[in-house]
């Protein structure tokens, strides 16, 4: 369905609907031949990709490595809560930084696939992100529920 | 790296707040160009200056969202247009607005010359040189020939009396919403012909109705008239009465503030009949009014009347001259 498509907005619209707009570019630019723009169709896979498996970090690899350094902290700080800060302000500094650099990433996804010829108005990292929350909250389900199964506790 | 770099910094976008710093740039810039910093002031357009009654609009919307695979009936609205004016929906002919029927009345009627009651609706002429005939300008039907005569006129407002005679009077009354109603001429050579582009501000819709006698020519087009605009029409006959006042109330008010200071024709309708020849010096100051020469008259202006600030900057104008 086209963006502009006037039963979209139920009937009655006036003007432009808010996100329908002309992307404005820098300039008019001077594209690639064929061969080039499959190769940046194939660059804009890889940092896609990227993107995915950034998101996924934020989920697993991060928290983890950052438990294990707070782990480290407890140990040689001999406090308990200091090695809860120490995880704690590293899992949301690693957050925003890789949010940060994922914004960067997307920004670059989105200008490739234009050079690959897609007309790419936004970007994939709000949907990414959320996918991956989604299937990071599903594989702590399995992982908790299923394969650990209930706490010793719970189980006597 | 940084030629790459630079290849794909070609596809990126500019943020809202650029795009945003260039608007401004035009707007300044126009500013510049234009010292006084006043945005133009149209005053010379025939339609209606603002937006139909946004239910014509849902009305249209509506009939466009339906069959619009199917030819478009014009039935309804024949019948709605009959019972308002309280005639047999035969005599009703729905067209592409005014200026169409109009065309079609004198490619059917037309004899060698046509009188045409002036000034009137400047396209009139032309229609009738079309038309196979040649244009007499008159102050009144002389009942000689075919004639055409405009009821409010355009440009002046003034509402003629009329009589029907031995030859065919098409009456164009395409600002008759800004007249108390005329009614319908029962007379065998005598067409009426009505506008929803004015009173109902439907210029853009393009449909229009005639009333013609029994046994009178066929002026419909063929194939009808498109249902966006037949479905907007039959909602301003049959619930387009109140907006239809408050347009011309409001036309009334501001010709009554123009006329409380310069010399306006008495009348009625959406223009005013400015007897000054300030075309040119209004237009130095952005203001655009059509000059009497399109008629004929080089002592005259037309001024289509807007609403209070319109009026207001053009009060200021006229003082300033």
């Amino acid at each position: 369905m086209p963006r502009n498509d006037p039963t979209d907005t139920g009937g009655l619209f006036v003007g432009r609907r808010p996100g329908t707009g002309p992307v404005h570019l820098r300039g008019t630019p001077e594209r690639g031949g064929e061969r080039r723009r499959r190769a940046d169709g194939v660059l804009a896979f890889l940092l896609l990709v990227c993107e995915t498996l950034l998101c996924l970090s934020v989920w697993g690899l991060q928290p983890l490595a950052w438990l294990w350094i707070g782990s480290q902290a407890d140990y040689r700080l001999g406090s308990h809560m200091g090695g809860i800060v120490v995880a704690f302000a590293g899992i949301l500094a690693s957050l925003f930084i890789t949010l940060s650099l994922c914004s960067r990433l997307d920004r670059m996804w989105k200008m490739v696939r234009r050079a690959a010829g897609h007309e790419q108005r936004d970007g994939a990292l709000p949907r990414i992100f959320g996918a991956s929350a989604v299937i990071a909250l599903v594989a702590f389900g399995v992982w908790f529920l299923v394969i650990q199964g209930p706490a010793p506790s719970m189980s006597a | 790296m940084r030629r790459l770099l630079r290849y794909y910094r070609q596809f990126d976008e500019l943020s809202p707040e650029e795009v945003s710093r260039d608007l401004l740039e035009r707007r300044d810039e126009e500013r510049r160009r234009h010292p006084l910093g006043l945005p133009p002031l149209d005053l010379s357009g025939a339609a209606w200056h603002g937006p139909p009654h946004a239910e014509v609009i849902n009305a249209a919307t509506f009939a466009l969202r339906r069959a619009v695979n199917a030819y478009p009936d014009a039935a309804r609205l024949r019948a709605a247009i009959a019972a308002a004016h309280g005639i047999d929906p035969a005599r009703v002919t729905v067209g592409h607005g005014a200026g169409e029927l109009i065309r079609a009345a004198l490619r059917a009627v037309a004899t060698d010359s046509v009188e045409i009651v002036w000034p009137g609706w400047g396209l009139l002429p032309q229609l009738v040189d079309e038309a196979g005939a040649t244009p007499v300008p008159v102050v009144s039907p002389s009942g000689e020939r075919t004639a055409v005569v405009c009821r409010p006129n355009d440009p002046t407002g003034a509402v003629p009396e009329i009589a029907g005679g031995e030859h065919w009077l098409i009456v164009d009354e395409a600002l008759a919403g800004f007249a108390d109603e005329p009614g319908v001429l029962d007379h065998p050579r005598v067409i009426q012909v009505r506008s929803f582009s004015k009173v109902h501000a439907m210029a853009g819709l393009r449909v229009g109705y005639a009333i013609v006698p029994e046994g009178g020519p066929d002026l419909a087009p063929v194939l009808g008239v498109g249902a966006p605009a037949l479905a907007g029409a039959l909602w301003a006959v049959e619930n387009g009465a109140d907006a239809a006042r408050r347009r011309r109330a409001q036309a009334d008010a501001q010709r009554a503030r123009l006329a409380a200071e310069f010399p306006v024709a008495d009348g009625v309708g959406p223009y005013a009949w400015l007897a000054l020849p300030v075309a040119d010096e209004l237009a130095a100051r952005r203001i655009y009014v059509a000059p009497g020469a399109a008629w004929g008259d080089e002592r005259h202006v037309r001024v289509t009347l807007f609403d209070d600030a319109a009026t207001d900057r053009l009060l200021e104008a006229l003082r300033e001259l």
